[in-house]
């Protein structure tokens, strides 16, 4: 599928700022399930902006307004392509057990995605914990399994929580958002010996083609969670619409958990009582038509 | 044998038992033949003068202490700094191995910090398991990737050795990221061929000062320019660290910033200075990695330079040492160290590592367990991250609280057995006993690695100490290497011609502006008090007492204690009153109050101050602390007020004897100059209207006219310019517009005026050329004064019953209006040289053509 991506960031200022920088990862990547076809960043005030790939390969942008300034708008637009690539049977039929030697033998390479990170701590909730990846289970349905769980227990609610809440808030009281969900599927996962990483991104909220539920997760920026299988493929589950990540997912950025991939972070001078807005919008586009 | 006739040899050293392993006497009777020179020396004193060398050399730290003791609240400050005069010697043999030992480890772990932020070969190989590497709080992900020239993490950095032996030095912990200590190994030096010079007549020591040059050429050799601005980067948490960093600055000529004064734009990193933003070449960081930018390392505190970090990754600044230098430091990879060294330079290990157990495998953990009283535990790292993954606080440092933490979290911690190393003399209260040392040795990477011929001796210690940026300072020793053991090796890079000097930041200017401005508002307040004290108000009957509440209203005015000013009568009791106005350090224009401020804000500007300055101000704020606790009695507050204005006078003097007359000393001079135009407004502003509404020119010397010269240090002026008593419009004129008396309006802004103009400014000099014509504007207005223009002649002035045609309202209305002015202007020289909004409002302005 073919989507246009526009996500806008808009910071006004109750007193003139100054001294603004900010380093922003709103740059959808290109992977084995998505192209990026096209891709803008517009700032206001209009200022020179630069860029680097980070550690775990995402684009990131920075760049500084030095001078005092009311607002600032970024809009960053994108053409992206997206295609639905699944694991084949036989990698999601594999034992947890043999899955977790497979992943013993390799922890080098996964180590930071096993390990405990500010927003990912391990060894919480043994009861929860203990309740998924039997030794004998299939990996695939373990997964699943999990996935369910997280959507059927927890309560989707906005404005109850923000990104300093701990998981074990999160699961005492049984609701949070999106990134709550990420962050709580990779405690679990990390726990079990599982390779997980925190990925930020958008959805399509809803299917024009289709008379089909709204999914929970638009007009902002999604989070959901990749899962490291046997054979060396990613896999995208998403908790909060209890669904594996698909065509209508955009990848932005992955890291250990929401502090390797915040889409804008920065700093500025002056009253600190700016107004935030955030629009996200997904378009899907007629795809050429093929010859 | 031979003996000296004045001085009766004394053995000092008869009952001295060093042991087997002494470095000094270790056949119990003759001294080794490297210290033979200093035992006879020794020999050569009697014991009462050793006594006495050590009294001189305690004095010596103690003056040197004072300036990094913390106040803190003990008012007895109590310096542990404490200097041996017996020094370490490190035999030829064992110089040689230890400088090449230690070059060759610095670069072997520099090989490994680039290894590990890149491709991370030595754990693909698995030489270092990776968890050992992988799990250290101080590798920050956010590093990978950028470039670090030569491979060079960290260019200067130090390790600490203990000699196990018959001059086996083994390496305990490096301190490759942020090495701490070097100001104490200059001064000690100093300080002891101070008060013991014959020490040094027998030997040839090789000299340390000059590695401060080494260290600024290094950093100098980071960027190609050809004058590179080069700064220091603190915390600005004052204490020990803070003492060394203005010490190095002071010694090396740079400038010390805070994050604070650096900001990021464009990828380029700029100083705030007075004539706006100057970039910066190189910084010597002695901030931890994790707090220089707090975009790409997110702390709790935002502390950093926002976007530093990309500026590094575009090359366009250098980092001394690189960030992320701090893996070399883990402490877990002492057990790898010989592995490291041969897995990059492939060769054999010149200087080992002491024994050390990691807490993360189990069967060492056992062997810690088994042995755990002759262990010392240590955590993998000192950084802050360290301590938030464990709980989230730093311990005290007591040995139990850190083996309850490493068993709670084993991953972190490691274990050394506590050593015996090799002991020496050590003097104290009148002998010699032995003492275990350690070294620490310092280093200088570049084309030329360069070794410190010598070092920091200090007392081993059983527990660990959290604070990498900290010693324990108690039995401190000199360490000396034979001066013919020493290449000279040249300087990296010759020092550049002068000519471009760099503009003072922006911080540094304020603090000195405000320091001036405090000083003088607290000298004002005490000689104005002391003034009204010698008039003895408390002996006054009630009618006198009127006559002067004014004016002693005026002090509190000026002083920002406006409720004072609606009292019609005086208080019965004016004690409490005076006492605020000196003591009460809530109130904020007390003189205790503003002496604090001054204080304060020198404090993180100490590379700019003088020792002598600094002694002078901490001793009048240790002074009045001692007095605000005592009980308030009129003749205390009166002596005391008399002791800050010549204290005041004294750190003036001594800063305009022993500051450089630069522009930061100007700054002060603008502070004091503008503090004492404002005193002396808002003293006239509510004194002058309330004495002309009862001015008559009577026969008699006017009671309050005088007094109100007397305030403002004017009453001899105006005998000498006038030569007759107080008439108020001549009183007025000449504290408004006296060309040489140093309390008049007029010369205090002229004076500002000037040096406004010596500022170093070019570039964006038209800025400071605005300010001087707006003081130049306010000189205007002060001509145009009603009181000052009604010129009346002698006759008329003095005939009785003569009285002034101006309203009080109006002379009050003008002096308001010109208070506000001055004030206007104080936003003026903050808006140009302080907060450089100037600089930046440059917004392009849009416009359509009709």
């Amino acid at each position: 599928m073919r989507f246009r991506v526009s996500h806008t960031t808009q910071y006004k200022y109750s007193q003139p700022a100054s001294e603004s920088f900010a380093e922003l990862r709103v740059w959808p990547q290109s992977n084995s399930s998505q192209q990026v076809l096209e891709r803008r960043l517009i700032l206001k005030p209009e200022v020179v902006v630069d860029h680097y790939v980070d550690y775990y390969g995402n684009n990131v942008e920075f760049f500084s307004v030095p001078y005092r300034h009311n607002s600032l708008t970024v809009t960053s637009v994108a053409e992206v392509e997206t295609t639905k690539i699944s694991p084949s049977e036989s990698v999601l039929t594999t034992s947890v057990g043999e899955a977790r030697q497979i992943f013993n033998s390799a922890r080098y390479q996964h180590f930071e995605f096993l390990q405990p990170s500010s927003l990912v701590p391990l060894d919480q909730h043994k009861r929860i914990r203990k309740r998924f990846f039997r030794q004998a289970e299939e990996i695939g349905s373990a997964l699943l399994a999990l996935n369910t769980w997280i959507y059927k227990s927890f309560e989707y609610q906005s404005g109850v929580t923000n990104i300093t809440t701990p998981i074990s808030q999160i699961v005492a009281e049984r609701r949070g958002v999106c990134q709550d969900f990420a962050h709580l599927m990779l405690a679990i996962l990390r726990s079990n010996g599982i390779p997980s990483r925190y990925v930020s991104g958008y959805i399509e909220a809803y299917d024009p083609d289709l008379v089909d539920p709204e999914m929970i997760g638009a007009a902002a920026s999604h989070a959901w969670v990749e899962v490291y299988l046997p054979g060396g493929m990613w896999w995208g589950l998403d908790p909060t619409n209890n669904q594996t990540a698909g065509e209508r997912h955009v990848v932005v950025a992955v890291g250990r958990d929401y502090n390797d991939v915040a889409p804008m972070r920065g700093t500025f001078k002056g009253a600190n009582d700016q107004k935030l807005n955030v629009m996200v919008s997904l378009e899907r586009k007629k795809e050429p038509a093929a010859i | 044998m031979s003996t000296h006739a004045s001085d009766i040899p004394v053995e000092h050293f008869r009952d001295y038992r060093g042991g087997a392993q002494d470095a000094v006497f270790d056949d119990q009777t003759v001294p080794s033949p490297d210290y033979a020179p200093i035992v006879d020396v020794l020999q050569g004193c009697s014991r009462s003068n050793l006594n006495l060398r050590q009294k001189r050399l305690d004095r010596a730290v103690d003056e040197l202490g004072l300036q990094f003791s913390d106040m803190g609240e003990k008012a007895t400050h109590s310096n542990p700094w404490r200097l041996d005069f017996f020094p370490l010697v490190l035999p030829a043999d064992q110089w040689k191995r230890i400088s090449a030992g230690v070059v060759q480890r610095a670069l072997a772990f520099n090989a490994y910090a680039t290894d590990l932020y890149g491709p991370q070969k030595i754990l693909r190989e698995r030489i270092v398991p990776h968890e050992v590497a992988l799990s250290d709080p101080a590798l920050l992900r956010q590093l990978s990737g950028i470039e670090v020239p030569h491979g060079e993490y960290s260019q200067f950095g130090a390790f600490d050795l203990v000699d196990t032996g018959g001059g086996n030095w083994k390496i305990v912990e490096h301190h490759m990221g942020t090495p701490f200590g070097i100001s104490h190994v200059l001064q000690n030096r100093r300080a002891l061929s101070e008060a013991f010079p014959e020490l040094y007549q027998k030997v040839e020591v090789a000299p340390v000062a000059g590695f401060s040059t080494y260290l600024l050429e290094m950093l100098r050799a980071q960027s190609n320019q050809s004058n590179p601005h080069v700064l220091l980067l603190t915390s600005g948490q004052t204490g020990q660290a803070y003492f060394e960093e203005a010490f190095i600055a002071r010694h090396m000529g740079i400038s010390i910033a805070q994050p604070g004064d650096l900001l990021v734009r464009e990828s380029r990193v700029f100083l705030k200075t007075i004539r706006g933003l100057e970039r910066v070449d190189v910084i010597y960081r002695r901030v931890e990695s994790s707090g220089l930018d707090p975009i790409a390392v997110p702390n709790r505190w935002a502390n950093g330079v926002p976007g530093l970090i990309n500026v590094v990754r575009k090359g366009n600044v250098a980092i001394v040492n690189a960030p992320g230098a701090g893996v070399t430091d883990n402490r877990a990879l002492l057990r790898y160290s010989d592995q490291i060294i041969k897995y990059y330079l492939r060769q054999a290990p010149i200087l080992k590592s002491v024994e050390t157990f990691l807490l993360s495998d189990q069967d060492q953990r056992a062997h810690v367990g088994d042995y755990l009283d002759d262990m010392v535990i240590k955590p993998v790292q000192d950084h802050d991250a360290l301590w938030q993954k464990c709980g989230g606080k730093r311990p005290n440092g007591s040995a139990i609280e850190m083996e309850r933490l490493a068993k709670r979290f084993p991953n972190y911690f490691v274990a050394q057995p506590s050593l015996n190393p090799t002991q020496m003399p050590h003097f104290k209260d009148g002998s010699f006993s032995p003492q275990a040392v350690q070294l620490r040795a310092y280093y200088i990477l570049g084309a030329e690695p360069i070794v410190l011929p010598g070092g920091m001796a200090r007392l081993t210690t059983a527990t660990h100490r959290t604070r990498r940026l900290t010693i324990s300072t108690n039995g401190l020793k000199d360490v000396w290497v034979a001066d013919d053991l020493v290449e000279d090796s040249e300087p990296k890079r010759r020092p550049a011609a002068t000519g471009s000097r760099f503009s003072i930041g922006s911080r540094v200017a304020e603090s000195l502006y405000w320091a001036g401005r405090y000083l003088e508002r607290a000298e004002n307040t005490a000689r104005q008090f002391n003034t009204l004290e010698k008039l003895r108000w408390d002996q006054m009957g009630h009618a006198e007492q009127q006559t002067y509440w004014p004016l002693l209203q005026s002090v509190a005015a000026a002083t920002g204690q406006t409720a004072v000013v609606k009292l019609k009568t005086p208080p019965r009791d004016t004690l409490k009153l005076s006492h605020s106005l000196l003591l009460d350090i809530n109130e904020g224009a007390s003189v205790f109050a503003c002496i604090r401020s001054a204080r304060n804000g020198l404090e993180h500007v100490r590379e700019v101050i003088s020792p002598e300055c600094w002694e002078v101000l901490e001793e009048m704020v240790l002074d009045l602390r001692q007095e605000s606790k005592l009980r308030v009695t009129r003749g205390r507050l009166r002596s005391l007020s008399e002791k800050v204005v010549s204290e005041v006078a004294r750190f003036n003097g001594t800063a305009e004897r022993t500051l450089s007359h630069d522009d930061s000393w100007q700054f002060y001079r603008a502070g004091v100059f503008f503090e004492r135009a404002l005193g002396v407004l808002s003293l006239l502003e509510v004194a002058l209207p309330r004495i002309v509404q009862t001015y008559q020119a009577k026969d008699e010397e006017s009671a309050d006219l005088t007094a109100l010269l007397r305030l403002l240090g004017s009453l001899d002026a105006y005998r000498r310019e006038f030569r007759s008593r107080a008439y108020v419009d001549r009183v007025a004129r000449l504290i408004i517009l006296g060309k040489s008396h140093p309390s008049s309006v007029s010369f205090c802004l002229r004076n500002l005026h000037y040096v406004i103009g010596t500022l170093s400014m070019h570039g964006e000099g038209s800025q400071g050329k605005e300010i001087q014509s707006s003081i130049t504007t306010l000189l205007d207005c002060l001509d145009d004064f009603s009181i000052t223009k009604s010129e009346g002649s002698m006759d008329e002035i003095s005939s009785p019953g003569y009285s002034l045609s101006i309203a009080p309202k109006q002379i009050a209305r003008e002096l308001t209006t010109m208070t506000e002015e001055l004030g206007l202007l104080h936003k003026q020289i903050d808006d140009v040289f302080f907060n450089h909004q100037n600089m930046f409002a440059r917004e392009p302005t849009l416009f359509e053509l009709g």
